[in-house]
């Protein structure tokens, strides 16, 4: 649904929601703004937006003019095309893993790595999809990007492109916030980010991961990157690869040692359906090459936000760090692949910590953040009405059911022959309503009927005891086959409301199913059932986090074809 | 309510929605459901069918029935209230009575109380009362044209529309 949201006046701050009727139960909820924010507002007089202005309006779920988010995503992308495919850094610098939509832990995130407006910063791509909040987050990261455009740097994620914010839901959100407009704008900026960074010409820097065709940077230097990503090839990968890790029924304790030679750089990534897992034999032989100590790359959710893969002596197989309690690790030459991932409690079921990486003085730490509170949103953005509405007609016409279902033994007062009753007859000036009410003599017969029946309620109160009288010499007029056409009748009536109620009844139990998640966003490809089922046997973080990833892994695979 | 009940233009084109055997099914279900005999329709006499009792919203819906809030359904609020739901009935008539179940206060409005206590009576302990507060506002600010805080039936309307629900409310039940 396009913004309709009303502008307030020129250089006028948008006002929250009023409360006309003075009935808002929970007035501990801040009222969204219910205006737009307009660029006189944001923008100084050199088109540079106050990102504090911007964030105050976003914390509330505030929406932006449609030209102004345009023009922010405009002023970005025309930054990011000047980049070079690999960027050259230094430290001190932060570094962030995946956001995804969740934009109240990237405000938290921002406090935790330090002012954008101090701090030089690197994400390291996927912005958006899964979590409801991609437009917020790509409306702030790109206003700080404007206002600080050599502290901010921004790499290309797998989840950047065309196919995987339709597969996902970052279109979705695009179209129920603002329009396609918008949606266009998003993706052509997207293919003007760059591919990867170095960092003190150490640490190689990017989304994914390595690559058989990458033998050095100037590789990437000589892709084109201003597409939508291929399904193969060096572009793909850098976006798309992942680490090779151990398989645990591999054990070194169960099964003989590979060594170390036997392992291939790269094999091909089932798990992602493109790409390739590379060994840590391909990357220390790439680092080794380039005279590189690490890659950094993010894509893979962590339960501490962040992972140290690191040679195992025992195996020469990659192996892992365990969970430690302290926030902070000096580096170690001996970590060739460190992942860091920025979404705490992604998707509202891992139960992970989110990180980022804090390279100063050429020492790394680490920087460990819980999730924060979101605003609550029914799954695929459904509104309350559209959550509502089958439950509403599910109730009515369940109560209809059974307030018109004859009660056995009623039948046969049913089929009361009331013409034949004794009524009262109408008024004149009733009868004067209908006669200029352009209805046929048997319609104007009916309402007669029904007002003649009223005017009868009426004065039943008076004198209640003559129920059911005169049914007995109309039941005998109407001849039995007419009586049973229309018992059939009605119980056909009857019985279609049951059935309109019962699929009702369906609809309304799943939008039942999607509130009992409490505040989970499963409309994001995650089924309610699975995350429900089983849930609650899970003590362990760890038991919780290896459950979402087991009933989310499906959503690592890359989906078939272009973009819908 | 008085001794005689004028029909609008409107309540006239609904009764003729109805057979003559409808409406005399309709008097004698009427009849049997007014346990004591009084001429109306009291909210205890609908709430006391049994498969009732645990139904959220026999409240709101008698109080939509109960045109002139008198608290209790005469025949004709009866039989015009089941008129909305026969096939013949319009599109905008069961929009007007969808409207008409959020509008608690009657005041030709949905305000933020009033739709906060209509889903609250369907979502129960499901949500807390913050969550369905955000998803109450964030509903009121996407619909509200107007920016006055509340929904008219136009902007209800309208909203609805933009999402389909017109159809679902729509569907003719002997179609099936």
């Amino acid at each position: 649904m396009p913004v309709r949201r009303p502008r307030p006046g020129p250089g006028e701050k948008p006002s929250a929601l009023k409360d006309p009727c003075d009935d808002r139960p929970v007035k501990d909820v801040v009222p969204p703004p219910a205006h737009l924010l307009t660029a006189d507002v944001l923008m100084d007089a050199n088109g540079v937006p106050d990102v504090d202005v911007l964030r105050r309006h976003l914390d509330h779920e505030g929406v932006l003019a449609q030209e102004l988010l345009l023009d922010l995503i405009k002023k970005a992308s025309d930054l990011l095309e000047q980049e070079p495919n690999v960027l050259k850094l230094q430290d001190p610098i932060t570094v962030v893993g995946d956001i995804h939509g969740q934009y109240f832990d990237l405000v938290k995130l921002l406090e935790v790595g330090g002012d954008p407006g101090e701090v030089q910063y690197l994400f390291l791509g996927d912005y958006v999809d899964r979590g409801s909040f991609s437009v917020e987050v790509m409306a702030l990261l790109y206003a700080i990007k404007i206002k600080n455009p050599k502290r901010i740097r921004m790499l290309r994620g797998n989840h950047e492109c065309r196919q995987m914010t339709s597969f996902f839901n970052f279109r979705e959100e695009c179209e129920y916030k603002y329009d396609l407009t918008v949606y266009h704008a998003f993706m052509d900026s997207f293919d003007m980010l760059p591919l990867s960074a170095t960092i003190n010409g150490k640490f190689l820097a990017l989304h994914g991961g390595l690559s058989p065709e990458l033998t050095s940077l100037k590789a990437i230097n000589s892709v084109n990157r201003f597409c939508e990503p291929p399904r193969e090839g060096l572009l793909c990968d850098l976006l798309w690869s992942d680490p090779l890790e151990p398989k645990e029924d591999e054990a070194p304790a169960t099964k003989p040692a590979k060594k170390a030679a036997s392992v291939p750089s790269f094999i091909p990534n089932d798990v992602r359906g493109c790409s390739y897992f590379f060994s840590f034999e391909g990357a220390a032989k790439f680092l080794q090459k380039n005279s590189l100590l690490s890659v950094i790359r993010a894509h893979e959710a962590q339960l501490e936000g962040y992972k140290m893969h690191k040679t195992n002596p025992a195996t020469g197989n990659a192996g892992t760090v365990g969970p430690c309690s302290t926030r902070c690790y000096p580096p170690r030459s001996s970590d060739p692949i460190i992942t860091v991932f920025s979404a705490p409690n992604y998707c509202d079921v891992y139960n992970n910590k989110g990180a980022v990486l804090k390279f100063d003085n050429s020492s790394l730490n680490i920087l460990q953040f819980n999730c924060s509170p979101h605003p609550y949103h029914l799954p695929n953005f459904m509104d309350v009405f559209t959550w509502s509405m089958p439950f509403v007609i599910e109730k009515v016409t369940e109560m209809l059911y059974y307030v018109l279902q004859t009660p056995a033994g009623e039948e046969a007062r049913d089929q009361e022959g009331l013409e034949a009753m004794d009524l009262p007859p109408l008024p004149t000036k009733v009868r004067a309503q209908f006669s200029n009410a352009s209805l046929t003599a048997e319609e104007k017969s009916v309402v007669e009927f029904a007002s003649q029946l009223a005017g009868k309620t009426r004065s039943a109160a008076a004198s209640s005891g003559s129920r059911g009288a005169g049914s007995a010499e109309a039941e005998e007029a109407q001849t039995p086959e007419k009586q049973a056409e229309q018992a059939d009748r009605i119980r056909k009536k009857v019985r279609t409301i049951a059935r309109m109620a019962r699929m009702m009844k369906t609809l309304r139990q799943e939008n039942e199913t999607i509130v009992q998640l409490k505040g989970i966003c499963p409309g994001h490809k995650l089924k309610p059932g699975m995350i429900l089922a089983g849930k609650d046997h899970l003590a362990s973080e760890l038991q919780r986090f290896n459950h979402a990833m087991e009933i989310d892994a499906e959503n690592e695979l890359r989906p078939e074809g272009g973009p819908v | 309510m008085g001794q005689t009940e004028s029909l609008s233009r409107a309540e006239v084109h609904s009764l003729a929605n109805f057979s003559k055997q409808d409406i005399a099914r309709l008097y004698s279900r009427f009849r049997s459901l007014d346990a004591d005999g009084n001429g109306h329709l009291d909210p205890t006499e609908i709430l006391g069918v049994t498969e009732l009792t645990e139904n959220p919203l026999v409240r709101r819906v008698i109080s939509v029935f109960d045109k002139d809030d008198s608290g209790n359904v005469s025949f004709l609020e009866f039989v015009l209230g089941l008129a909305k739901f026969t096939a013949s009935a319009s599109e905008q008539e069961k929009l007007e009575f969808a409207f008409a179940i959020y509008d608690v206060n009657k005041d030709g409005f949905i305000s933020n109380g009033d739709l906060f206590q209509v889903m609250k009576m369907m979502v129960g302990d499901n949500l807390g009362d913050v969550q369905l507060q955000q998803l109450v506002d964030r509903q009121l600010v996407m619909a509200d044209r107007d920016g006055d805080g509340k929904l008219s039936f136009e902007e209800f309307k309208e909203a609805v529309q933009n999402i389909g629900i017109a159809e679902q409310l729509s569907v003719d039940i002997r179609s099936y």
